[in-house]
């Protein structure tokens, strides 16, 4: 478990950082959109910021907010 | 039998330290010092993913940027424990510059002598317990038995005190003192300024730190902050005046 939870904080802390590289705001407010999405869409926010680091990630659901 | 009372003394030490879920590394490094009089140890927490890895409450005065050294260079004892799966043991850290130009050349010098172990359950490794001395030379059997024991004993209190979910594990991290979540974050975004993948970005960051003769960490939060900038024609500080 230490393990997954390791990876799952590594791929959340570069998707906030794609964010506020892509958008231009904060890491709260980058943790804030991951976590609105993965609420709103159902996904787990690690599945959610997996995709937000994919390059030009289109139709992830993550637009500026 | 002498070896069952050492390792009811190691594990008794641990319990003694290890208070709660969170104060887990920082007990497992008091324990390293108390039974094996090294000057500093930390828990290093590793996945295979190729991201620096997370310093857990490093403990000993010159245990932070010793650690700091190694995740700046990308190498050293500590990643070659985890990636051998076996110890590693420096008696003479100067003697090394063959081996790991790049960390023997920006390592505080007091640190002379290093010891790391793959912390692993199974054919599951999460990470290095490591240690450091402030004067030259090896261990002998007995100490490097008791070694091998702080290793077994810490990787077990590890798993045995995260938390069993995924949840939990991902919260005990998060609550961890001596995080640098600025790293990944600044590989994030340098991904971004740059075009380039995270592994780049990584690279990148890593060797303008080097080059300015500064922590990843400091690098990091310099990006994170806004102050710094990497660019495809070199760093620049941001706000600067084309």
């Amino acid at each position: 478990m230490l393990q997954e939870a390791m990876a799952a904080r590594t791929v959340i802390l570069q998707a906030e950082g794609v964010l506020m590289g892509r958008y231009r705001i904060s890491a709260a407010a980058a943790h804030r959109m991951l976590r609105d999405i993965s609420r709103r869409s159902g996904r787990p926010i690690r599945q959610v910021a997996g995709d937000a680091s994919k390059p030009r990630a289109t139709g992830s659901g993550l637009r500026k907010p | 039998m002498a070896t069952g009372g050492l390792q009811r003394s190691v594990a008794e030490v641990i319990r003694r330290h290890v208070v709660s879920a969170s104060s887990v590394p920082a007990g497992i490094g008091t324990a390293c010092v108390e039974l094996l009089a090294v000057d500093g140890a930390a828990v290093l927490l590793m996945a295979d993913s190729g991201a620096p890895w997370q310093v857990a409450s490093p403990v000993g005065r010159l245990a932070p940027q010793l650690d700091e050294a190694q995740r700046t260079v990308g190498e050293g004892p500590a990643l070659d424990a985890y990636r051998s799966g076996g110890p590693v043991l420096v008696s003479d850290v100067a003697a090394m510059a063959g081996r790991w130009p790049g960390f023997t050349s920006i390592v505080p010098a007091a640190v002379q002598a290093l010891f790391a172990f793959p912390l692993q359950l199974g054919a599951v490794k999460f990470g290095v317990l490591e240690m450091y001395r402030c004067s030259p030379g090896g261990w002998d059997g007995a100490q490097l038995g008791l070694a091998l024991q702080l290793a077994d004993c810490a990787a077990e209190a590890l798993i045995l005190n995260v938390g069993a979910a995924p949840d939990d594990a991902l919260h005990w991290l998060e609550r961890l003192p001596g995080k640098a979540p600025e790293i990944d974050q600044a590989a994030g975004m340098s991904s971004v300024h740059l075009g380039v993948s995270l592994t780049v970005a990584y690279a990148r960051l890593r060797g303008y730190a080097f080059g300015t003769g500064q922590s990843l960490a400091t690098v990091s939060q310099g990006v994170v902050a806004g102050r710094l900038r990497l660019n495809d024609d070199g760093p620049r500080a941001a706000g600067q005046v084309e």
